[in-house]
């Protein structure tokens, strides 16, 4: 058993590039390209965040359209983002989601990155709603 | 001086928020926490991968409906994967998930999108994150 106290890891061939032995000590994975870079937790319904990581500040858009503001930049826009909503009685049996919006006017950004929470009754009358539970998770290379 | 491996079972450092208490952690959770396989790709038009990690290969298997396949295979198909798609329809919500005709193997998952009326779509954005054991 053995202990590394540190605060920076740093790859000695490259400096941005770890590789991390696996459980059936033979795969590797790359650590900095693995890492989650934010991950977010909010209630959209008071606007306060629950918890999060590399996520400096949440800016409510509107109903059920929020932006997470990186602590530290994504490197491109090319990240890849995952999100969820927590089911409310205002869902019901519906559906409901948190997606990123295709519109540019939505966008991501290498500084922010805004997805929205919605339900739906029936066909086509989606309605953006603030949920309580709200999460996010992106994957992608920092600045 | 050699460099290049280092071997230990537990990372400790003060954590994220400066509070100057310091954290350990397992090495476990630094391997088996950390996502296997992730991507961004644009499905519209020439679906195109803009970004990926773990990723060899992409099938663009018709509207809304593709195959990941990653370089290095996980090792069994009890893995978690998680979706977000972008949608450009304000009247309806997008959903992306698994195929259940199409069971995950350890090499590969295929995906759908669609709105939920049913319509299946190309999105602009459909990243995906795989987290679970490699083989």
């Amino acid at each position: 058993m053995s202990t590394v106290i540190v605060n920076t890891l740093t790859g000695t061939t490259t400096a941005g590039s770890i590789s991390v032995t696996g459980e059936g000590n033979s795969t590797t994975t790359n650590l900095q390209q693995g890492l989650a870079k934010l991950w977010s937790v909010w209630d959209s319904g008071s606007g306060s965040s629950k918890d999060s990581f590399n996520s400096a500040s949440l800016t409510d858009n509107a109903t059920g359209r929020w932006t997470n503001n990186f602590t530290n930049n994504m490197g491109n826009v090319n990240y890849a983002v995952t999100a969820s909503a927590a089911y409310s009685s205002q869902s019901g049996g519906n559906i409901s989601a948190s997606v990123e919006h295709d519109s540019s006017d939505y966008g991501r950004t290498a500084s922010a990155v805004t997805t929205e929470t919605a339900y739906d009754s029936s066909s086509a009358d989606r309605t953006l709603y603030d949920y309580t539970d709200v999460t996010i998770q992106v994957d992608g290379d920092l600045a | 001086m050699a460099f290049g491996n280092l071997k230990f079972d537990t990372l400790t450092t003060s954590d994220s928020k400066n509070t100057s208490t310091e954290k350990s952690v397992d090495t476990s959770y630094i391997y088996n926490g950390i996502p296997k396989a992730w991507n961004n790709i644009n499905m519209t038009g020439t679906a195109a991968v803009r970004d990926s990690f773990n990723l060899s290969g992409f099938t663009d298997n018709g509207t809304g409906d593709f195959t990941v396949t990653v370089v290095s295979a996980m090792s069994d198909i009890n893995y978690a994967h998680l979706e977000g798609a972008g949608q450009a329809n304000t009247s309806q919500i997008a959903v992306m998930q698994q195929r259940n005709d199409h069971a995950p193997t350890t090499t590969s998952i295929r995906y759908q999108i669609c709105y939920d009326d049913g319509d299946i779509y190309d999105a602009i954005f459909a990243s995906i994150s795989i987290i679970g054991e490699s083989a």
